[in-house]
């Protein structure tokens, strides 16, 4: 990854105050950098610190120590806070719950309205963001009529139309059945491709695979991170920290520890499919010679 | 039965009905304006020809905006026991307070008068503009272009520190949470029902029994809102929302000579419906 990372969290810690002299620690010492064009997966169990680690990312959250820097803008500054946002976007878990207008366009539009982007300029970025979530014929549609999917591209679309250098989803496919699912991972596919810096906060194990680096959150702190590929490799301590890892990678693990010569460290299935192709063919070379 | 359970099906917040006609294509703004300077002109007006001509003009609007005047009678019907029981009230007890007028009947505390049976007549025929009126109002005008409208025609109390856009907000969201909500109540009550709750199937008089019915439904429903309210904030906060600030504005709205002549118009009418003497 090239040069100056956008966003640094540097040694940030967090806890949530329940009263005046009980605090939950959330966060323990984080430090994490994302970096321009990565797609980064933060994963973890429920309560592990991860969703609470994504909203420190624009602010959304201040450390109660350490810093968090985006374009080395410090996110307690709340004078430039309008900064961090629009570069740093963010779509929720809950499709229903980010929508504000009653049609679609003056959704996207509501958080142009916001950076007081002038109107003329707000309907070429409409156009766009709708453009590039597929879903320009919507546009004076009702949010109600639409599928939880379509919600969530248009809460994509919202993000988008500010022109942020990073998206952060925050298990924003947890609550869509699969085909809202594949549609978001498509769109955000896409985005990644036309060099958006993608952060997502998931569980589910077949969107990690596709990112470039992933970061495994316990107990509020980071305790393994690397490309998919390393990450899966630790298949007994993902088991420990009760993660999955992709259908691939159990796969490839059972059948190496059978079979030695079968390469365990496989996280795609089209790899796994090679991969059997690859030692079948060795086997008949070393019968036939 | 399980028709009790569908909300989301005749759900008509905006009961928006497009026919493309010249009332649907003014200017919200001035629409608006109109609409507010004619309910006025028909708060005041308290003479039999008057409010005669203005439920007149009512239906000649209806047919210039292209919708069929069952709208607008369909909206009376749930208005008809409150017409009822005010003109009963007014009947029996304004004559005793207002003077003036020949007396037609007289008994104890009750005194009918000329004057008491025109403010009866006079407040029914109200009832039926107003309805009519806004009936037009809503029919034409989408829900999104009835809140900009609103916006727009507050903005001058901005200059007083009225909260003019917060205001237009608070709208516009309860207006896209309403469908959300149904359908949450749909679920919940379909939730209890399969638990054995009872809903609406007691008499419609036993009013505390059929309110105590809807308390499994209406708190986890206030409940549910609370998180959804929080968790809006959030997605509102993420995309640079601050309250107060500055901001710029997406709908824009030209007026155009049709839209004066609109107010023209309406300011006409009410002179006419306050000028006529009886």
């Amino acid at each position: 990854m090239s040069n100056q990372p956008i966003i640094c969290v540097e040694n940030v810690s967090f806890a949530y105050q329940v009263n005046q002299d009980q605090q939950i620690p959330v966060l323990q010492n984080v430090s994490l950098e994302v970096y321009p064009g990565e797609y980064l997966a933060i994963i973890g169990h429920n309560g592990s610190g991860k969703s609470t680690l994504s909203k420190h990312l624009n602010g959304i959250l201040t450390p109660l120590e350490g810093n968090v820097l985006v374009n080395g803008i410090n996110t307690r500054d709340k004078g430039r806070i309008h900064e961090v946002r629009s570069r740093v976007g963010m779509v929720f878990q809950h499709p229903d719950n980010q929508i504000v207008a009653t049609i679609v366009e003056d959704d996207v539009a509501f958080g142009l309205e916001n950076i007081e982007v002038s109107a003329e300029e707000m309907k070429d970025r409409i156009d766009f963001a709708l453009d590039a979530v597929g879903m320009s014929a919507f546009r004076h549609r009702p949010p109600h009529h639409l599928s939880g999917g379509q919600k969530q591209r248009i809460a994509i679309a919202g993000i988008l139309a500010m022109k942020p250098q990073c998206l952060v989803l925050d298990e924003a496919t947890s609550m869509l059945d699969s085909y809202g699912r594949q549609d978001i991972l498509a769109v955000v596919r896409k985005l990644h491709r036309e060099g958006m810096t993608i952060v997502t906060v998931t569980h589910h194990m077949s969107e990690v695979a596709e990112a470039d680096r992933v970061v495994v959150m316990e107990a509020g702190k980071v305790v393994l991170q690397g490309t998919p590929r390393e990450v899966f490799a630790h298949q007994e301590k993902l088991k420990e920290l009760h993660l999955d890892v992709p259908d691939a990678s159990r796969i490839a693990a059972l059948v190496h520890s059978e079979y030695p010569a079968f390469n365990p460290n496989l996280i795609h299935n089209e790899e796994v499919v090679a991969e059997v192709t690859r030692v079948q063919i060795r086997e008949v070379e070393a019968s036939g010679s | 039965m399980s028709a009790e359970f569908e909300l989301t099906r005749n759900i008509t917040i905006g009961q928006y009905l497009p026919t493309g006609s010249i009332i649907h294509r003014l200017d919200p703004r001035f629409k608006l304006a109109a609409f507010v300077i004619l309910i006025l002109a028909i708060a005041v007006c308290n003479t039999y020809i008057g409010n005669i001509f203005a439920i007149i003009m009512c239906v000649w609007l209806f047919q210039i905006s292209k919708i069929p005047i069952h709208y607008g009678i369909s909206g009376i019907n749930p208005a008809i026991p409150f017409i009822i029981i005010l003109a009963i009230l007014q009947l029996l007890f304004y004559g005793g307070i207002a003077n003036g007028g020949a007396v037609y009947f007289e008994y104890g505390f009750i005194k009918i008068t000329s004057e008491s049976i025109r403010l009866v007549l006079v407040s029914a025929m109200r009832f039926v503009e107003v309805i009519f009126l806004s009936s037009v109002l809503t029919l034409s005008t989408s829900t999104t272009e009835l809140t900009h409208g609103m916006e727009r025609l507050l903005g001058p109390l901005e200059k007083i520190k009225f909260p003019v856009h917060a205001f237009a907000l608070i709208i516009t969201i309860a207006i896209r949470f309403v469908p959300t909500f149904a359908m949450e109540m749909e679920k919940m009550m379909k939730a209890q029902a399969s638990r054995g709750a009872d809903f609406g199937t007691g008499e419609w008089w036993r009013i505390v029994q059929r309110t105590k019915d809807m308390f499994p439904i209406i708190i986890p429903l206030f409940n549910v809102a609370l998180a959804r309210a929080e968790d809006l904030i959030l997605a509102m906060e993420a995309r640079c929302y601050i309250p107060g600030a500055a901001r710029t504005r997406f709908a824009h709205y030209k007026a155009a000579g049709k839209d004066y002549v609109a107010i023209v118009l309406s300011v006409v009418i009410s002179a006419v419906m306050l000028g006529i003497p009886w």
